[in-house]
């Protein structure tokens, strides 16, 4: 078992003399390592040989200091809270830094990103193409030889999916090399959803930025305020009320629910099994009731804010959505043991889309994508928040070995109960848990820096927030899971049949909203055809596409 | 009613666009096709191709990188057609706009900037009931539209 302080002592014998301890921050576990550019790939390779997770690469612009780049390393899953911080300030004058996006695909949108954000060169990037800015923004940087579309069509036909693209399957623009039936290659586009949300963020007081960042997606709402709520409040020492967590964690249960619910509708629409779609959205339809019981809305809680929750919960309610809890249990079992003994939702889903879990490992993937790769990671487990921790509520970490999408959605199915457990668990409690739900003394702003994290119901959830004293961040910087999650379907995607594309695109659950159309270039007679993305699903269905 | 207006109203069929917004509109408007609420009863369903639909649903604040695939499905949809904006976001740019009100960098800012809108359907995320009642609200406009046809 290595712990925290091997690490460093490993860190600082290798990246010396540029190494400073700025901070320990939280009993110690979070640090912040200031050190030199050059060494950063170094301390890439010292770290993840002790199996560091590289969650973030981003930038923070400190005004005339500089700018602040960041490599966030997460160690929470060997030793809990752990999380090792390394910045390097570059000036403005030579604003350059080593790219390890070569050395490992997790990072390459990360570093794109910052790269247009804030103007770092990334020397030597594979692709430095935009990601998130329009197509007509100003200073295009062409796409390199690897990446290029002449490339993807020297390695068969060029068939794109996208950008338009439906209701909840949002996702960005494959382009597919094909060979036949057979994806040889594909490249992702996204950033049709970016809405300058960080930027936006860094423009509002702390308190506005609650509802906010909960509207970066509606699917996982809460999970995004938590995470915003667990970096605030630990930079201005909030202590929350003990029944304010039970709730929060009661809301952000559900929410996970009725994601997983959703996205079993959604994977089983996506091979044709309507029935399994109507029955989900059936047996879902309790438990947005339960929302709105409690919350006052079915999709967007606006429960949680700084200091507690705005919502209680009387004993009245806690009885309704408990009966229906159980209830959902009940018919979600029933459900899954039909999916389980479904000889076609097995053939669709078993031995496609395979990730291994040392592809899963470089590829950063988080979320029950990860775990159903066998990694054993969740946050709520690692860096526990709210009600997560032993103290509080018992339940484990669901894994699967089988590395497929079926296994993906097995992850799926059973966290749901687990989730179900934990709700009963939050509902038991605060029965018997009296007291205030929101923080009475006034809240003050402290400047700093910090990180919060939370399982959202695709993974985890990175927020780093650098406050200046003022009622305003400073900067906001937000990894959500499917940034990792969508980077490595291009590792799942070949080598596989176009047939398939839709549900193993659909089983890393993609959360960034999107799009409905495919575009078929036909490149020997190079002429451009549209079909629709539902076209392209019965093309999924059927076999073959209607292009007359 | 004549035989067109009957054609159109009796059996709209719905395209459902996503323009960029947070996905809790499109979760509600899948909640409106699904066993509880069931649009199909009044013969409303979701199109297969904007070719096929008379209605057109867009969700969102219309970010500047889907602006130009909006208009090209808008386009793509045969006279006559009813535009449904569902959401705050869709209606005038909603939390996404800046602290004076005006749109960022990255959105329009509301579906009217970019084509004309006939319904809309305000709220974060509207309930599915609302959403209902805008789309029936759209149908009506279809059948007065339909008139016109030649």
């Amino acid at each position: 078992m290595v712990s925290l302080n091997d690490v460093i002592y490993k860190l600082e014998h290798s990246l010396k003399p540029y190494f400073r301890i700025v901070k320990r921050e939280f009993n110690g576990k979070h640090i912040y390592i200031e050190t030199d550019r050059d060494k950063l790939p170094v301390a890439y390779d010292v770290l993840s040989e002790f199996d560091g997770r590289l969650i973030h690469v981003t930038a923070s612009d400190m005004g005339l200091a500089g700018i602040k780049l960041f490599h966030v390393y997460a160690f929470d899953h060997i030793d809990r809270y752990s999380h090792v911080i390394l910045y390097v300030m570059l000036s403005r004058e030579n604003l350059k830094a080593p790219s390890l996006a070569s050395k490992t695909y997790q990072v390459n949108w990360a570093e794109r990103e910052t790269s247009e954000l804030l103007g770092i060169n990334f020397e030597s990037h594979p692709d430095p193409r935009h990601i998130f800015l329009p197509f007509e923004w100003p200073n295009p940087v062409e796409s390199t030889e690897s990446t290029s579309e002449k490339v993807l069509v020297d390695r068969g036909n060029l068939l794109p999916l996208g950008p338009y693209h439906p209701a909840l399957i949002e996702g960005g623009y494959f382009k597919f090399s094909v060979d036949g039936e057979d994806i040889v290659d594909v490249d992702i586009k996204v950033g049709f959803n970016h809405r300058g949300i960080m930027k936006l963020a860094e423009s509002r007081s702390y308190w506005r930025n609650v509802f906010l960042v909960s509207r970066i997606c509606g699917i996982c709402n809460i999970c995004h305020v938590l995470a915003y709520l667990n970096a605030v409040e630990r930079l201005f020492n909030v202590n929350v009320p003990l029944r304010a967590k039970y709730i929060r964690t009661l809301l952000a249960e559900l929410n996970r629910i009725h994601s997983h619910v959703l996205w079993l509708g959604v994977a089983a629409e996506l091979i044709g099994f309507r029935t399994v779609f109507m029955w989900s959205f059936k047996i879902r339809e309790p438990i947005q009731d339960c929302i709105e019981l409690i919350t006052g809305n079915r999709v967007h809680m606006d429960a949680a804010i700084i200091g507690g929750s705005r919502v209680d919960l009387t004993n009245e309610t806690i009885n309704k959505v408990e009966s229906k809890l159980r209830e959902f249990k009940n018919q979600f079992t029933k459900l899954i043991d039909i999916i389980y003994d479904h000889s076609m939702f097995r053939s669709r889903t078993e031995d496609i889309g395979i990730l291994k879990l040392a592809d899963a490992k470089n590829l950063g993937v988080v979320g029950p994508t990860a775990r159903a790769s066998g990694w054993k990671i969740d946050v709520r487990k690692d860096s526990p928040y709210e009600a997560y921790g032993e103290d509080y509520t018992t339940w484990d970490i669901i894994t699967d070995d089988g590395c497929d999408v079926f296994s993906r959605a097995l992850v799926r199915l059973k966290e749901t109960l687990t989730s179900v457990d934990i709700c009963l668990q939050c509902l038991d409690t605060l029965k018997r848990v009296n007291g205030k739900i929101i923080v009475e003394e006034p809240i003050n702003i402290i400047d700093g820096e910090t990180i919060g994290k939370s399982e959202a119901p695709r993974g985890e959830l990175f927020y780093y927030i650098y406050s200046d004293g003022s009622i305003i961040p400073h900067t906001v910087r937000i990894r959500t899971p499917s940034y990792r999650n969508i980077a490595a379907l291009k590792h799942m995607l070949v080598g596989y049949r176009l047939s398939d594309a839709p549900i193993i695109i659909g089983s890393v659950d993609p959360c960034y909203s999107c799009t409905d159309r495919v575009i078929i270039v036909d490149v020997y007679k190079g002429k451009c055809l549209t079909i629709n993305y539902n076209e392209f699903i019965n093309f999924a269905k059927r076999g073959f596409v209607n292009v007359s | 009613m004549g035989i067109k207006q009957k054609m159109f109203i009796y059996a709209p069929w719905v395209y459902h666009l996503h323009a960029g917004g947070c996905n809790g509109c499109d979760i509600e408007l899948l909640a409106v096709l699904t066993p509880r609420f069931d649009v199909e009863r009044f013969g409303i369903r979701l199109a297969p191709s904007p070719r096929h639909a008379d209605i057109l649903v867009v969700t969102g604040p219309v970010t500047k990188q889907i602006a130009p695939f909006l208009k090209r499905v808008y386009l793509q949809v045969p006279y006559p057609k009813v535009v449904v904006a569902i959401g705050a976001c869709a209606c005038s740019g909603g939390v996404f706009n800046d602290v004076e009100g005006e749109e960022t960098y990255a959105i329009l800012g509301g579906l009217d900037k970019m084509i004309p809108v006939d319904v809309y359907v305000p709220g974060c995320p509207p309930k599915p009931e609302a959403i209902i009642d805008g789309i029936i609200r759209g149908v009506r406009i279809l059948g007065v539209k339909s008139c016109e046809v030649k």
